[in-house]
């Protein structure tokens, strides 16, 4: 028995994912030492969301796919720094997320479809700016801080 | 750039109630201020972006059949007035599901005013309609949620 079991004997192997006690996955190419505590948490949401069961929404929707996972959690790596709360995080129907950042009288909503299409809106005083699309994220956040 | 919306349904009165399913996530709804509760701009976003808005029409079905229709009841359900959202520049149509395994004879529209591929009307809402839908919306059944999605659930 203990033959055959040496006999079997594997070595996993080696890639960025590894299974905790925990049943959690962690993905080694995360940094999360020193990461504040709202980022740690809010990718801790966009995981959590990326385990939702099928027709979750009661409209047939998916869960969010690796790719949409993803570029979720580049996007909450990208927020500068500790200057803004955590965001709300829901996930959307179809399969993507959505991310609201308010500070004071400024809102900064942000969404990603399910192709990964990442897409922004700005909320001041309660009316949104409906000037986008945009592509310079810093720029958006840079207006969130400015208040 | 054609309107290919239909026009709006002046049988649906200003004081019917139009009510949303809402999935119950943590961050799904937002208190207001003074009171209540309402719904994330996310939340009520529906499957494909390219389609108007679902909702349900008050006179014909109560919030509870909205939470519960084709569901396990674990949602949250928001409501708006028509008033309001035409008084947004929307327009609500009526929409009834009859050959669907769920029928659904309150179902209505609310049409936004995105173009598609082609830049014409056909009634799908812009990022900042959804965000407006959102601000006037009210939480009137707030379900506590089973189970809080996360890591191997």
């Amino acid at each position: 028995m203990s033959t055959a079991a040496a006999t079997n004997r594997v070595t996993p192997p080696v890639h960025s994912h590894s299974l905790q006690q925990s049943g959690i996955t962690a993905n080694a190419s995360i940094p999360v030492g020193g990461m504040e505590q709202w980022r740690l948490e809010a990718i801790q949401k966009v995981i959590g969301f990326g385990s939702l069961a099928p027709n979750w929404d009661s409209y047939g929707s998916e869960a969010p796919t690796r790719a949409v996972k993803q570029t979720a959690i580049n996007l909450l790596l990208s927020v500068p720094g500790q200057l803004f709360p955590a965001p709300l995080i829901v996930p959307v129907s179809g399969g993507g997320y959505h991310f609201e950042w308010s500070v004071g009288d400024r809102e900064l909503e942000i969404s990603i479809e399910s192709d990964c299409h990442i897409d922004a809106l700005r909320v001041e005083h309660g009316m949104p700016i409906e000037d986008g699309p945009y592509r310079d994220f810093p720029a958006l956040f840079d207006w969130l801080a400015s208040h | 750039m054609a309107d290919l919306r239909p026009a709006d349904d002046n049988s649906i009165p200003a004081d019917e109630r139009l009510y949303v399913r809402i999935y119950p996530a943590p961050d799904s709804v937002v208190p207001v201020e003074g009171g209540g509760q309402r719904p994330n701009t996310g939340s009520i976003k529906g499957r494909d972006r390219n389609e108007p808005m679902s909702v349900d029409l008050g006179s014909l079905c109560t919030p509870e059949q909205t939470r519960d229709r084709g569901t396990n009841g674990n949602f949250h359900v928001a409501m708006l007035t028509a008033e309001a959202v035409r008084q947004l520049g929307f327009r609500i149509v009526r929409d009834p599901v009859v050959d669907e395994p769920v029928p659904n004879p309150g179902h209505a529209l609310i049409l936004g005013s995105r173009g598609n591929s082609d830049d014409d009307l056909e009634g799908a809402l812009t990022k900042g309609e959804y965000s407006k839908l959102a601000r006037i919306a009210r939480i009137v059944i707030f379900t506590v949620q089973q189970q809080e999605p996360g890591p191997g659930s």
